[in-house]
């Protein structure tokens, strides 16, 4: 066989229901419904996923049955050694999703590398094991074996065992009692501290506790040492710190600015306080330096992020041991802490994560009980939770769930008997929702020796609490389920009601409280169809006004959303799958430490860079330069979001969406990439937004025009100019793959909407809509007229019925504390006046101005502007035909 | 071949116990470090060699290095974040692949470009990846190194041993040669046939084969310090990796291999072993 440049060659098909394992070319990949796919024309990761998922996976497949697959895939970067390269996407239903549509978790850690090293691009892993197994993967040798020792066990135990049989070269991403007990929260974790979110539980339903991998081979790469050196050395040279900060929070004698916000928080005086001996992180003096061969500041870059003391202040830099992170990468994000207090409660003093996944279940939900408690130390709790979290197997879901919780906990709601004597007129939401016996032992029941009960450890801030709640919430004990004791039929025959057992308000209970915080919160205000548990409507409501944090409408709440540029970031996070977007192109850029202009230099900043990117033709995303007559300003210098929509920001919108499809799929970490700015001043701070494309075409040694010219007959396609770029590069071919796989997961949402809400229609609403007053918490996005001084064609109705035809109303929708002039929680709704408070970020955001934006950023991607569809013509440019008639199928009228 | 290759001096086959081979090497490396005074050659800087062509042993005749080597890579596990870059560098910017014939032991490590480029951190020269997980103890619980216990990384890298050196003496075929001028120890690919011995006869593991044993073009792969530049430090993300003047580490870095394979092969052992590996 020929030498397979970047990918390993190979997709590894692994069936669980016949126990076998078979692998097939990557470039020839055949599908169940018959078609061949040359899945390299997908990029990898993702692309290959939605592929699968496309054309295997039945409409109205539910996450755990059978036939559903999920995919762990990486792409030609991954292994390669290019920076930042270490990542795996795992794409499967999403089990949290009502609707549960196609949808990835992503990890990072040295698994997905090693996938490479064992061969394989992508692992497809369908049907169910009649009884627990692990898949080993020792090089072109897989085989499954006995998991029955392993389950119920956690990932600690589990990961030790197989890497005992596998030797201690091997990675393994695992499951815990979570994933097996099919919580929805549940995760898949890797190499201790990497976690994917959300498709754990599909494991669990396969019954495959883990899979490890050990690979002995090479990712080959095109280009020659001497080019391949180069170009590291000049990715290295523009890399910045965590999130692509450029400069550091404390201003160092390269740099002209240090701005608090980003994450460069080394500097001299910062420590690695639990090393031994302790570390001082110092300047990183010498920035410039030439890069092409030379150590220095290559040696310098993992010491620049202190996430610990970024994170925890004074007592995270105190607790640091090191910084961790994933394969080949520079830029370190995971804190190694060492809190030997914890040794008390019989948890590991050693823990390791990043960002939210160190403030959890456990630390979310004390943190903000009580503050009187001397073990209340923030890095106590944040670290025990994480250890815990880490070996049950529970994504942290950026503290989504866990910020519902701190609502429905304290939550009072009327009582339905109040009209009784001596009842009180509200009572605890819990109460009511809960059995009486378990709320009382949840309230009365001392637990071990503490004397306290549950919920009174929690409100004294005692790590305990998180002792008790991780295994409840692994139990995941509904009363659907017959194990449990108390049993009834979630899906009667027809005129039988299904019948849980009543509480003493007259309530009925589908589940114990470990149940309801496992299921999420967006299952939790909208219901579970496999126990009938219909949602709590008072949570549905605190959601949508931002009183239990601010969601969005396909669950999972606000990341690097509205707060990120305002309509920008609103943009992203509404149409990226309308939960949490984690898009970090976008809030990179926007973090980056950069100020948006300088007065004295027209060429510096952000806005001047963010220009060229989207009027010079960098970029399928394209916007006309009319900064001059003011008609499209980019970050205005004032307030970094008062910014009104324009078709600028519009092409930065949709690229950023773009940018992390391509990420997800070739795969590098969207985290700490692109490398849009850069710390040096030579270049005016400038980085480089073509390294994709270069460091593909190094490491493939395909010219990636040509290559995306075989792939779907033109070497590029931009949708806001209807067809090829006049002078395409590589990065824009990739850009143009990316958008196909966009796409692609765009048709697949429609398609599921479609089924599960097939008659709802949408007309538009000639009133524009009002927060301030009464609020109107309508499940449909109000409309308001889009002003026509934005230039974007008004709208009309679709005339068409059901979510999936009408995607701009249905999945592209806003939640009205998007409307709000606060960050949300706890807030009642204030204005949409778009002239508000300047300190806040929402004050633009009418609902007019983001019909224009929605309009606008559907001309970039190439969607038809009524129906938030992509357009046949899109679909046939990005050699996407076959889906025209697959939407068609499932009843969706694809737009000329 | 081999510009740089240290001189080798003959062993008289007449000396026959080890006190009389020891006593000889002494005296010659007394007599070279006169001569380095002089301007000759570095101290010790001589390999010799036992046997010779008419002896009827079809065992390539075996030759001892007491030179240092003059550089060495150290590791310092405090500072290690875990990145493995060294691997990736150590594979793809060197030699550390042979498939157009680069010979580390004959080629300047930089000059070359020819040969094809990969990450393949199984045959990397320095070694992270088999202790980042649970350490150099390996997975025996949740309580040791590495990110499964106490976040030490362990990084090995080669210690460049001085006389004896296990690998080169266990060497059937005199595959490991010290190379000048910083007298790494560098396997000759065009010597090595990728038995496998020097994996076995290291007692950290070192050297690592980038195929199965004696399969067609299996070589074995070691670190030869990048002529005195190492790759794997030049990458080194947190500065954990020094390239510094070569010292003895042999004495208290513990070993990772229990029983490591005799390092003094007899030449019909060496055979026997060959004919499996």
């Amino acid at each position: 066989m020929a030498t397979s440049y970047g990918w390993a060659g190979k997709i590894l098909r692994v069936d669980l229901s016949a126990g076998t394992c078979v692998s097939y070319p990557t470039n020839a990949f055949p599908l169940s419904d018959g078609t061949v796919v040359d899945m390299t024309t997908y990029i990898g990761g993702t692309g290959i996923g939605y592929r699968v998922m496309a054309n295997e996976v039945p409409l109205g497949t539910k996450s755990w049955d059978p036939v559903n697959r999920v995919i762990f895939g990486v792409g030609p970067q991954t292994g390669s050694g290019s920076p930042s390269s270490g990542r795996t996407s795992i794409i499967s239903l999403h089990p949290v999703h009502t609707a549960e549509p196609v949808d990835m978790g992503q990890m990072g850690g040295h698994w997905g590398p090693e996938l490479k090293y064992a061969g394989y691009d992508a692992i497809v892993i369908q049907g169910k094991s009649p009884n627990p197994v692990w898949l080993r993967i020792q090089d072109g040798t897989v085989t499954l074996e006995d998991a029955s020792m392993l389950w119920g066990s956690g990932i600690y135990f589990s990961t030790n065992y197989i890497v005992n049989n596998m030797g201690p070269e091997a990675h393994v991403a695992c499951i815990g009692q979570m994933g097996e007990n099919l919580v929805r929260m549940a995760g898949i974790f890797c190499d201790r501290s990497h976690r994917a979110g959300v498709v754990g539980s599909i494991l669990g339903s396969k019954n495959l506790k883990a899979i490890g991998v050990r690979g002995t081979g090479a990712v080959n790469i095109s280009a020659d040492k001497k080019a391949w050196k180069s170009l590291i050395n000049y990715y290295m040279s523009l890399l910045g710190c965590n999130n692509q900060g450029v400069v550091a929070k404390n201003l160092q004698p390269w740099s002209e600015y240090s701005p608090g916000g980003t994450r460069w928080s080394g500097a001299p005086g910062v420590l690695w306080g639990a090393a031994t001996p302790v570390r001082n992180l110092g300047n990183c003096p010498d920035v410039e330096h030439p890069m092409t061969d030379a150590p220095t500041p290559i040696n310098k870059i993992g010491l620049r992020t202190q996430k610990g003391y970024n994170d925890f202040s004074d007592e995270g830099m105190k607790r640091t041991v090191r910084m961790d992170g994933c394969h080949a990468c520079p830029i370190r994000c995971h804190i190694a802490t060492d809190i030997p207090n914890l040794l008390n409660y019989g948890i590991s003093r050693y823990n390791m994560n990043t960002c939210t996944g160190n403030s959890g279940l456990g630390v979310a939900t004390i943190s903000n009980s009580a503050g009187s408690n001397p073990t209340q130390n923030p890095m106590l709790l944040s670290q025990g939770s994480n250890n815990l979290e880490g070996d049950y197997g529970i994504w942290s879901d950026y503290q989504g769930f866990t910020n519902a919780f701190k609502w429905y906990y304290k939550a009072t709601v009327p009582n339905p008997l109040a009209s009784q004597t001596g009842q009180p007129a509200t009572i605890p939401l819990l109460q009511k929702y809960l059995l009486d016996s378990e709320y009382k032992m949840l309230r009365t029941t001392a637990l071990w020796n503490s004397g306290m009960s549950p919920f009174g450890l929690l409100d004294a801030g005692d790590p305990r609490w998180m002792q008790f709640l991780f295994p409840y919430v692994a139990q995941n004990t509904n009363f659907a389920n017959s194990a449990s004791g108390t049993t009834y039929n979630p899906t009667p025959a027809a005129g039988q009601a299904a019948a849980p057992p009543v509480n003493s308000f007259g309530v009925p209970v589908y589940g114990t409280l470990g149940y309801y915080i496992g299921m999420g919160p967006h299952r939790l205000a909208q219901g579970d169809d496999t126990t009938g548990f219909p949602g709590w409507p008072e949570l549905q409501v605190a959601m949508q006004t931002g009183a239990a944090s601010t969601f969005f409408r396909e669950g999972l709440q606000k990341h690097h959303s509205i707060e990120t540029q305002g309509n920008l970031g609103a943009m992203v996070n509404m149409m990226q799958r309308n939960r949490d977007a984690n898009n970090h192109t976008l809030q990179n850029f926007n973090t980056n430490g950069l100020p948006n202009t300088v007065a004295t230099d027209p060429t510096a900043g952000k806005v001047a860079i963010a220009q060229e990117l989207f009027t010079q033709g960098q970029s399928i995303f394209n916007a006309p330069d009319e900064s001059a007559a003011g008609k499209y300003a980019w970050w205005d210098g004032k307030s970094a979001v008062n910014t009104p929509m324009c078709m600028a920001r519009a092409a930065f919108a949709a690229a950023s969406m773009v940018n992390m499809e391509l990420h997800n799929a070739i795969t590098q970490c969207n985290y700490t990439l692109p490398v849009w700015a850069s710390p040096l001043k030579s270049r005016k701070y400038r980085g480089d937004p073509s390294l994709e494309g270069q460091a593909f075409e190094a490491i493939t040694g395909k010219k990636a025009t040509a290559f995306v010219q075989a792939a779907i007959g033109s070497p590029a396609y931009s949708p806001i100019i209807g067809g090829a770029p006049s002078a395409p590069t590589a990065q824009m071919a990739l850009e143009t793959l990316a958008l196909r796989n966009f796409t692609l997961q765009r048709c697949l949402t429609a398609m599921k909407l479609q089924l599960v809400n097939p008659n709802t229609t949408y007309t538009l609403e000639t009133t524009p809509y009002q927060v301030n007053g009464v609020p109107t918490y309508s499940k449909y996005h109000p409309y308001a007229p889009i002003p026509t001084s934005y230039g974007v064609p008004q709208l009309a109705a679709t005339g068409l019925s059901g979510d999936g035809n009408n995607m701009r109303w249905s999945h592209d929708y806003a939640y009205p504390w998007n409307y709000n002039n606060t960050t949300g929680a706890g807030n009642p709704p204030a204005t949409t006046n778009v002239s508000g408070s300047p300190t806040t970020y929402l004050d633009v955001m009418g609902a007019g101005d983001t019909e224009a934006a929605k309009s606008m950023v559907y001309q970039q991607l190439g969607w038809e502007l009524n129906s938030g569809l992509p357009t046949q013509t899109t679909l046939k440019a990005l050699g996407l035909s076959d889906m025209i008639a697959k939407m068609q199928a499932a009843g969706i009228t694809v737009p000329a | 071949m081999a510009g740089n290759e240290l001189p080798v001096v003959a062993i008289p086959e007449e000396l026959t116990t080890l006190e009389q081979v020891r006593e000889f090497i002494h005296k010659t490396i007394s007599r070279r470090s006169f001569n380095k005074s002089l301007g000759i050659a570095g101290l010790g800087a001589v390999a010799f060699q036992y046997g010779c062509a008419s002896s009827n042993n079809t065992a390539t005749p075996r030759q001892v290095y007491v030179a240092n080597a003059q550089g060495l890579v150290v590791a310092d596990n405090t500072l290690c974040v875990g990145c493995r870059r060294c691997e990736a560098a150590c594979v793809a910017f060197n030699q550390g692949n042979y498939a157009a014939g680069n010979n580390p032991a004959t080629v300047s490590s930089t000059s070359d470009t020819s040969a094809s480029t990969m990450t393949q951190p199984a045959i990397s020269n320095i070694k992270v990846n088999r202790n980042l997980l649970y350490g150099v103890n390996g997975a025996k619980d949740n309580t040791g190194q590495g990110l499964y216990g106490d976040f030490t990384v362990v990084q090995n890298t080669c210690l460049q041993c001085p006389h004896p050196v296990p690998c080169q003496l266990a060497c059937p075929h005199g595959a490991i040669q010290v190379v000048g001028p910083v007298n790494a120890r560098v396997v000759n690919t065009d010597v090595c046939v990728g038995c496998g011995i020097c994996v076995k006869a290291c007692p950290w593991q070192m050297p690592s084969l980038d195929g199965q044993p004696t399969a067609a073009n299996t070589k074995s792969h070691k670190c030869h310090l990048c002529n005195g530049a190492p790759e794997c430090v030049a990458a080194c993300t947190s500065g954990a990796l020094t390239y510094v003047p070569w010292v003895d580490q042999t004495s208290f870095t513990p070993a990772r291999q229990t029983v490591p394979a005799s390092i003094q092969l007899a030449p019909d052992v060496a055979g026997t072993c060959a004919a499996c590996h």
